[in-house]
């Protein structure tokens, strides 16, 4: 194996999401539409609104303190900021931009997400529930940036907010906004609207800050633990920054040398920039509620699915309990302690059996005395249709080969759940939109989601080309209907029929987040 | 059980050709047997043609065709998409003559002939797994009947001097490489590859500190210090992975009849034709069932540039290749069913050779030149 060098990271360049992420309970995401009459105001508000802009050291600094701090009181801490990030869709990147720059482009990311709809498993464009009911980049109506906002609390969002739309309103009143929000849900923090915990799993990221000198990702495991070379906690591999970030090392294209990497030449305006998908996801729970109802009262009859629980099959269509636990180390019952957990609820392989970690004294975490995951090489436990592991493959060998090419197909996930709590007895509450405001960042979107939707999620072929089934929560399939086979206990298959989807996709936006410098220059027509 | 010829193709036209094929056959899959036997006691690999695998559960293994080896090669995509169709050219490594780019790359079991018009617009490309072992087979049991079959799949004449060199078959031929291609001739594209590989991947093996891996491609042989195969392809860790994981269970394990590598799907759904043009009407199994071979053909009035994936048009007929998927079925009996042995620590590969070629039909068996090399 190569030997590593950890690379520097300029945090005082990289947008704060990016790498850090927000992690605020409450977030806006402003969806900017520039007239061509707009387009030299609007470059002036870019160049006074870059000094607002949250970078990377700012906000994972923040996040660092409050979680140190939480951790000492026992509660969050009286701590509180307001983040604002900015992005450009190709659109915006085509106008604001000149064409020799502009075209130098990611080209997925310059087509946008209409162009690839198809790919990624959406209804045709002509369909009604396909792009044309798009709320967010329908065809004709695609935005030229958006505007991130997220703080603590409303107020503090709203006065952000404000000070953005007054902002822009000064620069020229021509310039659309439009308006989505996001929060934590109050019932259940950390939950999205099917009541499971979200956002457990994130990929490490290698690399120390140009500023402090610290690691980006915090390192958990002690030097003797046999995993710490290429893990930063226990489930959590380290990816090269260049999986994320541009100008970047990354890991070699089918290198199976984790730190055998490759730094892509790309143009100096988009260094330090990072491409994100946005996905306005609405979850239909009463649907998803009624199918694992439905689906428990067929199979419980079942010789090898007695004992089947509504809990139980939710948690194989996952991966996880809602608590967060993972099947592979909770197979017949929750294990909610496991799930508060957050190193020992990704402690977990699929292919070989778990183990417990060994953790730095100094980070300073109670042992993982949690049942251990047991080798599942055939999906017996964990279901190989499971979101979680339909997307993120851990040790699986994939149909790309070792394992170890997985870490080549990673995104940095920062959803936050919109809309009112489903409430089952409330025959209006049905119909209200809810869902996911689903935001992921990558350095490259064909790699990252266009790969995972299109390769895995959508194919019931994946990881054996048994037609096991797609991917429950987010596979599609053009809007025709789904299945999934489950194993039972005795060895038997049951395959079930799911609707076309529980999640519908009602927005979508391909943007690029750029350094401060390129934002506060090129994209500001200040080079 | 008589094996099958691939894709249960009907060339053979006497009982004989038929036995001598399956007595081919069954001999290199127990060669493949043989060299894990000093490293197992009871073997999980079996041979169907000598054992009932018949109510054995079914997998398929598969892995996108295109070499996913030059992604790594190539500073660009772009780049490695036109390595993958660039003309095939040889040299002579220790005496033997091999393909080195074209063709010589297209490593994942999957070859292909592009068949262009005048102005060198793409009309058609044929795709393969139908392996050298299998036509060399062939050519020695009937070199008329090898020479027949050729006419019938590339639609001309061509006679047995055509397909021969030095009065043997010459898997080299004009047919096989600059005129059409009819099975795989890339060095490692064998099918003893596969069934070694695939036995080899059924010994359990640990990393050093003794906890069992199934990640087992880089691992050595039973008998010899060379990795199972390129760590670096789409097919071998996928092969070595997926029967290192079904045989962790002690079952009994095998690529039932027919044993061969196929074509197992084509996703019409990830490409985009012209305005009105089906993308699956494009496609079409010429061969096999499992398909061995296969055709795209760009519809008369169109061209290929007018296809896309995810929105960006297509340059490279490789590209196709990326939306192919290959593979193999692997047979997996009972749960224990046999003792297995202790684990082996899955020690790093030595040095492999330069090149290993492949041997002609007469001498293909033994593991060294079945072997997978770098």
């Amino acid at each position: 194996m190569t030997a590593v060098s950890e690379p520097i990271l300029d945090g005082a360049e990289i947008q704060g999401n990016v790498l850090a992420g927000f992690r605020k309970d409450f977030q806006s995401f402003l969806f900017l539409s520039v007239p061509d009459n707009a387009l030299m105001p609007f470059k002036q508000w870019l160049h006074q609104i870059s000094s607002r802009v949250s970078y990377t050291d700012s906000v994972l600094s923040f996040n660092l303190a409050f979680r140190t701090l939480r951790a000492q009181l026992g509660n969050d801490p009286p701590l509180s900021a307001a983040w604002l990030n900015i992005a450009f869709t190709g659109s915006g990147v085509r106008r604001l931009l000149p064409t020799a720059s502009s075209a130098t482009f990611d080209p997925t990311f310059l087509n946008g997400p209409l162009m690839d709809a198809q790919y990624v498993g959406e209804p045709p464009v002509g369909d009604p529930s396909g792009p044309q009911s798009w709320v967010i980049g329908a065809p004709g109506a695609e935005p030229d940036a958006l505007v991130i906002t997220a703080a603590d609390d409303q107020s503090e969002l709203q006065s952000m907010n404000r000070m953005v739309v007054d902002s822009l309103r000064a620069a020229d009143k021509s310039i659309r906004i439009l308006l989505e929000n996001g929060a934590v849900r109050i019932a259940e923090p950390g939950h999205e609207h099917f009541g499971f915990k979200d956002c457990i799993s994130q990929p490490g990221i290698r690399g120390t800050l140009k500023s402090t000198g610290q690691f980006v990702t915090p390192r958990v495991l002690d030097p003797t633990d046999p995993s710490a070379a290429l893990y930063s906690a226990p489930g959590v591999p380290l990816c090269w920054p260049g999986e994320f970030i541009l100008g970047y090392p990354r890991k070699r294209t089918g290198s199976i040398d984790p730190n055998d990497v490759v730094t892509d030449q790309v143009d100096p305006s988009q260094i330090n920039g990072s491409y994100l998908v946005y996905r306005r996801l609405v979850q239909d729970v009463a649907a998803f509620n009624a199918f694992v109802s439905t689906t428990v009262t067929s199979l419980s009859s079942k010789p090898g699915f007695r004992g089947l629980t509504t809990e139980l099959l939710g948690a194989l269509l996952v991966g996880r309990w809602k608590s967060g636990a993972p099947v592979m180390r909770a197979p017949t019952q929750d294990i909610p302690a496991l799930g508060a957990d957050r190193y020992a609820a990704n402690n977990f392989q699929f292919a070989i059996s778990g183990r417990a970690p060994i953790y730095k004294p100094s980070a300073r975490l109670l042992p993982d005395t949690f049942p251990l995951s047991q080798a599942d090489p055939l999906g017996n436990v964990c279901p190989y249709t499971a979101h979680i592991r339909k997307i993120n493959t851990r040790d699986q060998t994939t149909d790309q080969g070792a394992s170890v090419r997985t870490l080549e197909h990673r995104i940095l996930r920062r959803g936050i759940p919109f809309g009112e709590d489903y409430a089952p007895n409330d025959p209006t509450s049905a119909s209200k939109p809810r869902g996911l405001q689903f935001l992921c960042y990558q350095a490259s979107i064909a790699r990252g989601f266009q790969f995972l939707m299109h390769q895995w999620a959508n194919s019931d072929n994946f990881p054996l080309q048994d037609q096991r089934g797609e991917d429950p929560l987010i596979g599609q399939d053009a809007g025709a209907a789904r299945t999934i086979t489950l194993l039972g206990s005795d060895g038997s298959r049951e395959t079930v029929t799911l609707p076309s989807a529980f999640i519908h996709t009602t927005g979508a936006a391909y943007a690029f987040t750029p350094s401060r410098t390129s934002l506060g220059t090129i994209f500001a027509g200040r080079p | 059980m008589r094996l099958s010829a691939p894709g249960n193709v009907n060339d053979f036209e006497t009982d004989l050709q038929r036995q001598q094929w399956s007595d081919h056959l069954s001999q290199e899959i127990d060669d493949a047997i043989a060299d894990i036997a000093p490293c197992a006691a009871a073997p999980q690999y079996v041979n169907p043609a000598k054992v009932d695998v018949s109510a054995y559960g079914r997998s398929v293994i598969s892995w996108p065709g295109f070499p996913k080896l030059l992604f790594g090669q190539y500073a660009t995509a772009d780049q490695a998409y036109a390595a993958a169709d660039a003309t095939t050219t040889f040299r002579t490594v220790q005496g033997q003559r091999a393909p080195v780019t074209g063709r010589g790359v297209q490593d994942e079991y999957l070859e292909w002939y592009v068949t262009r018009d005048a102005a060198g617009n793409v009309l058609t490309i044929d795709f393969t797994t139908e392996t050298q072992e299998y036509w060399s087979a062939l050519y020695s049991f009937s070199q008329d009947l090898a020479a027949r079959r050729y006419s019938q799949i590339l639609g001309t004449n061509i006679s047995v001097a055509d397909i021969s060199k030095n009065a043997r078959y010459d898997p080299y031929n004009d047919f096989n490489v600059t005129k059409g291609i009819i099975h795989l001739i890339q060095i490692n594209n064998t099918l003893g590859a596969e069934l070694d590989i695939a036995a080899q991947s059924t010994l359990p093996r640990t990393d050093a500190t003794g906890n069992p891996i199934t990640d087992v491609v880089s691992c050595s042989h039973c008998t010899n210090n060379y990795g199972l195969g390129e760590p670096g392809r789409n097919s071998d860790p996928t092969i070595a992975s997926k029967v290192a994981q079904a045989s962790q269970n002690g079952c009994l394990l095998t690529v039932p009849d027919p044993v061969g590598l196929y074509i197992v799907r084509f996703d019409a759904g990830a490409i985009t034709g012209p305005p009105g043009v089906n993308v699956g009407s494009c496609w079409q199994v010429i061969r096999g069932n499992p398909t061995v071979r296969a055709r795209f053909t760009v519809p008369a009035g169109h061209t290929f540039s007018e296809f896309s994936v995810a929105g960006i048009a297509l340059q490279h007929p490789s590209q196709i290749a990326e939306n192919i998927f290959v593979g193999l079925t692997a047979a997996t009996g009972t749960a224990n069913a046999v003792q297995r042995p202790v684990p082996r620590v899955c020690a790093a590969q030595s040095a492999a050779p330069a090149l290993a070629l492949q041997a002609p039909f007469a001498a293909f068996r033994g593991t060294a030149k079945n072997r997978r090399s770098h």
